[in-house]
């Protein structure tokens, strides 16, 4: 590669060609559209190349040009971004690391995958199957959803087991110097990992160091700090036996004792809670029926998975179901093995936790075509009286309440939950609009109301970061060394 | 460097005239390391030196961020510390080379448990709330806190901010797994919050750790360490509480060295195991033994049981068991325990029938590994008298009931080695390290080591058998030159981890380690070198910690590595 600046196009794509080769190096204006967007309905902007890069080496390559030359770099491994976190704010080069597929070890004694940024949920938990172990999912991703990119958004997993809670172990990356960097126990060997025998001096479960906590520092910042090309995951043992019971409720009030208690208890390993509208979603045989599924379907049903495990799983089933009845009793609730909607909800429900939604529409998008979101964190305790706040303001909206999902996620036994409010919409509609600036309201709205939106994503940076005090000036100088030139993802975050 | 009298005068201001002295003789108090075997030769080094200028006591926040400001205008070195135990809490000699004055900042007046929030497990604590208290008001909601062995009288924050391995960690993990939110007080006097407390209107809930955006606990914590004060004062953190079946007040009988505790048996339940028969010979198995110990700890992880999971060495076995000085060098030259144990306890989180199955599974596994359990009618006697001495001290696993064993042996101690990875891995570490000691031992080296140094191997698997902490310790005298001699082993078994490329490498750069192992890290020292000029444009928080601005010329460096 030539060492003088690249100016031109021309000059930029040979620079590239020569770390990738041409046929991986795209600015077709077909190809850069189909780059400018995701599924999230923020605006499309345009990249001015896609590079398809295979290995760590040609990442490097790739920043390190990118950095000499001022130009910006997204990296993108699956482009199925539901907030808007792959679109080029600045114009430049998508690094596209969809075509890494590789799953090079499985270690079923320590836990752990060792995978590539473009392996999906899909084809790890395939590959994992042959082990007998099982990926940590989050709720149905979509089919291409990458495996690094949900555990960089810190996307929660079903199961609320606090251990589980971090799935991130040990990764490779690159920053945007164009530098390597290996994190915890993966940088002693000096070797790439996918090379590592079975039985070296690390196993890769030390996620700290060398030094500070550098995993946890690239989590969260969409891509801002160092791209990803390669992390271990927790997995866990398949059970030899499962068994799925919901908890119906006609008010979300009336969810959160019961849920804290399972959780408190340790009862069952996933665990969340929908409205009927996102139940409906997911079970609703067409997307048509989706409306009139939801109005015979709990208002709010808690979904959990008793878990057998690996050694007696008669017997540990029937404890759990055993204190389950007694939180019922406890509470005044009831528990079933199906809905009487749907009858063999536990049956669908079941060979849907590890795997990622099958349909040819995402199951948010299924109601209307399309689906915005607002993604919070806060304690179950506070959740109801966020949700009336939503509810009652998109009522303001004109918009029906009862095409509203939500879907809470509690996590570490329910220290803490996630929660999904989802708006149904037209992505084509009159009404797109309407929806975007209640969106936006209501967003401000639940963080004045103690909302803790963790994941800045959509236009959120700026509201967030107002209110965030000196925390973002942090942010702000750990980006200024980390990547200097702001040559990864810039203008995401505000950085 | 005289500590400026125009600075003291602003200090009173700040804190009252009572919060703040120069008094040589209380400062003098301040410069005592309780029994780690650096501080001892620390002290040694720098005499009264080791002394500060100044001790200031704040209340808040507030009166934190104004000393920090003031050390910003005059310039004077400041070092933040917990109750402390560890000699990052005093001057050292790349302080004294610097030539300003130091000023400890004592938080003994912020000692509040500001809040516990039982339904969504977290506790909110200042700098100066020990263990002891977090358990006592954990427990009374139901609950119970990660449990340091360090002791329950030491700073939970501090130990949090900076360390932390606990008689839990297989349910709790390391101190790195029990930060969530957390205010501190950077070197330049700005206030960074991470998590729900750094967005306004979320301020009141302390309930989480990221965001918003990226992590900030990977800027603000290491691997095995945190940055000791080299980036400001940590003055509020809340931390993961775990759910707990009681009960609500920890249970003892008996006074002093007497005490004992037991918890009712459908509430807690610990087992003692051995290892096979033809296996239990020492130090002759030992490889034997430990690799048992892994698969059963596996085992027990694919199964998914218990609270507690350690494989506890012979050393760490007395250590713990024996109730005075005199009856542990009794036992130990009696060989009272011959070899490590496996400890697991088991808690009825769920229900009794589920420590019922619990106990089916366990009996299952150990069975069909060949290991027995030892109990009140284990077929030996001196068996019996194992367990039961062993019993009555078992709860400090949960919560620690007497300050730090581990100093009881001869007033001082000091890690042999550390490791952080896989069950597997962290053993491979105890065994490498074992036979490079013993060999050094074999050579003349640490003459003056208790022997039972030479006994260690304390595997603690942590997040339920998703990675494990491994340390060996050693015992000096709190001489200088004895201390020096397990400082010797030390270095030795870093420089071996380095040679094998073993994991614990990893996690052991602070300080000027960032100069000698960062160029095998990626050159990680560099980054860390900018985060500290960022972020202590006069490098007046703790230094050299977390590493100092500028790489250090290897003269200078082999100075200041000397008390390591």
């Amino acid at each position: 590669m030539s060492s003088a600046a690249a100016t031109t196009v021309q000059s930029i794509v040979e620079a590239l060609a020569g770390v990738v080769g041409s046929e991986n190096v795209h600015t077709d204006i077909e190809t850069l559209k189909k780059y400018s967007c995701d599924t999230s309905l923020m605006p499309a902007r345009m990249p001015d190349f896609i590079v398809r890069v295979m290995t760590r080496d040609e990442i490097m390559g790739v920043i390190k040009f990118a950095n000499a030359n001022r130009i910006p770099v997204v990296p993108r491994s699956s482009g199925t971004g539901t907030y808007g976190t792959g679109i080029p704010m600045e114009g430049g080069i998508i690094l596209d690391l969809s075509g890494m597929k590789r799953i090079p070890r499985t270690d079923t004694r320590n836990r752990w995958v060792l995978l590539e940024a473009g392996v999906t949920f899909g084809e790890v938990n395939e590959e994992l199957a042959k082990h007998g172990m099982q990926c940590l999912n989050p709720l149905l991703p979509r089919k291409d959803k990458s495996v690094i990119t949900s555990v960089l958004e810190r996307e929660p997993v079903l199961t609320c087991k606090t251990e589980c809670d971090e799935p991130f172990r040990t990764a490779e990356l690159v920053w945007g110097t164009g530098e390597l960097m290996r994190t915890g126990a993966m940088s002693v060997d000096h070797m790439p990992p996918e090379d590592m025998p079975d039985k070296t001096h690390s196993d890769l479960c030390g996620c700290g160091g060398p030094g500070i906590d550098w995993w946890r520092l690239l989590t969260g910042c969409q891509g801002t700090f160092g791209v990803v090309n390669i992390m271990n995951v927790k997995i866990f043992h398949k059970p030899l036996k499962q068994k799925i019971v919901f908890l119906p409720f006609d008010r979300i009030e009336d969810a959160v004792m019961p849920l804290y208690t399972i959780q408190r208890r340790e009862i069952g390993h996933e665990c969340f809670l929908l409205n009927g509208m996102d139940l409906a979603a997911i079970l609703a045989e067409d997307g048509a029926d989706i409306a009139a599924l939801a109005q015979k379907l709990p208002n709010f049903a808690i979904v959990l998975n008793l878990w057998g495990g690996q050694f007696f799983p008669n017997d540990r089933i029937a404890y759990e179901e055993k204190a389950i009845k007694d939180i019922c009793d406890q509470f005044h609730c009831s528990v079933s093995e199906g809905l009487s909607a749907v009858r063999d909800a536990n049956v669908q429900l079941q060979g849907m936790l590890n795997s990622p939604w099958q349909g040819d529409v995402y199951w948010k998008d299924r109601a209307k075509g399309a689906c915005i979101e607002i993604v919070f964190q806060n304690g179950l305790d506070k959740v109801p009286a966020l949700w009336n706040t939503f509810t009652k303001l998109a009522g303001d909206y004109g918009l029906d309440t009862r095409e509203l999902g939500m879907y809470i996620q509690p996590r570490q036994r329910c220290r803490v939950c996630h929660v999904e409010f989802h708006i149904p919409c037209d992505p084509q509609g009159a009404d797109l609009a309407n929806v975007k600036a209640f969106q936006r309201r209501a967003a401000e709205t639940l963080i004045n109301e103690g909302a803790f939106f963790y994941r800045p994503y959509y236009d959120w940076a700026d509201m967030i970061y107002a209110r965030a005090g000196y925390t973002f000036e942090t942010i702000k100088k750990l980006k200024n060394i980390l990547d200097p030139n702001h040559t990864l993802n810039p203008g995401k975050i505000l950085l | 460097m005289a500590f400026s009298e125009i600075a003291f005068k602003a200090l009173q201001d700040v804190v009252g005239e009572g919060n703040v002295t120069t008094d040589p003789v209380i400062c003098q108090s301040y410069s005592r390391v309780q029994w780690t075997a650096d501080g001892c030769v620390q002290r040694s080094q720098l005499g009264v030196g080791m002394r500060p200028q100044c001790v200031v006591l704040p209340r808040s926040t507030e009166e934190v961020q104004s000393i920090i400001k003031l050390a910003n205008r005059y310039d004077f070195i400041f070092i933040p510390r917990g109750t402390g135990m560890i000699n990052s809490a005093f001057p050292n000699p790349a302080q004294a080379a610097m030539g300003k004055g130091v000023v400890i900042i004592d938080p003994k007046h912020m000692d509040k448990i500001i809040k516990i929030d039982k339904n969504n497990m977290y506790m909110v604590i200042e700098p100066y709330v020990n263990f002891a208290a977090c358990q006592a008001e954990a427990m009374k909601v139901g609950c119970s806190v990660a449990v340091a062995p360090a002791g329950a009288q030491i700073s939970a924050l501090a130990n949090i901010q900076w360390h932390g391995a606990y008689g839990n960690s297989w349910i709790s993990g390391l101190g790195s797994n029990q930060l969530l939110s957390f205010e501190v007080v950077l070197p330049s006097g700005e206030i960074l919050r991470s998590g729900n407390i750094a967005q306004e209107g979320a301020e009141e809930d302390w309930v989480w750790n990221d965001g918003p955006g990226p992590d900030l606990r990977g800027f603000f914590r290491g691997a095995q360490f945190g940055h000791a004060g080299g980036m400001g004062m940590v003055t509020k953190i809340s931390m993961r509480l775990f759910p707990w079946p009681g009960p609500s007040v920890f249970p003892t009988q008996g006074d002093g060295i007497l005490k004992e505790s037991h918890f009712p048996k459908d509430k807690v339940r610990w087992y003692m195991i051995d290892f096979p028969a033809d296996m239990q010979a020492y130090p002759e198995n030992e490889e034997r033994q430990l690799r048992w110990a892994c698969d059963l700890q596996y085992e027990i992880a694919r199964a998914e049981l218990a609270i507690v999971v350690q494989h506890n060495a012979k050393q760490f076995m007395w250590t713990w068991a024996a109730r005075s000085k005199e009856e542990f060098h009794k036992g130990a030259e009696e060989d009272f325990y011959p070899h490590g144990y496996t400890i697991v306890g088991t808690a009825a989180i769920t229900s009794v029938e589920q420590l019922d199955y619990e106990e089916k599974v366990l009996k299952s596994i150990v069975e069909k590994m060949g290991g027995t359990f030892l109990s009140e009618n284990s077929p030996d006697p001196l068996d019996r008298e194992r367990y039961i001495k062993w019993m009555r001290i078992t709860n400090d696993w949960i919560r620690v009931g007497h300050s730090m064993r581990l100093s009881r042996p001869s007033d001082c101690f000091h890690q042999g080695t550390a490791c952080v990875d896989s069950i597997d891995t962290v053993t491979d570490e105890i065994l490498r390290a074992n036979i490079a000691q013993r060999k050094m031992r074999e050579q003349g080296l640490g003459k003056d080591l208790l022997p039972i140094s030479f006994h260690g191997g304390w595997i603690s698997p942590t997040e339920k058998g998703y990675g494990a902490l491994m340390t060996t310790d050693l015992w000096p005298e709190q001489e200088p030159e004895k201390a020096a001699q397990a400082i010797q082993f030390l270095l030795s078994s870093l420089k071996g981890m380095l040679v094998d490329k073993s994991a614990g490498a990893a996690v052991c750069l602070l300080g000027p380690a960032y100069d000698l192992l960062g160029p095998a890290f990626f050159n990680v020292h560099l980054i860390v070198k900018d985060l500290k000029k960022q972020f202590d444009l006069k490098n007046i928080s703790n230094p050299p910690y977390a590493t100092t601005p500028d790489v250090i010329a290897p003269e200078m460096l082999a100075e200041m590595t000397k008390v390591l």
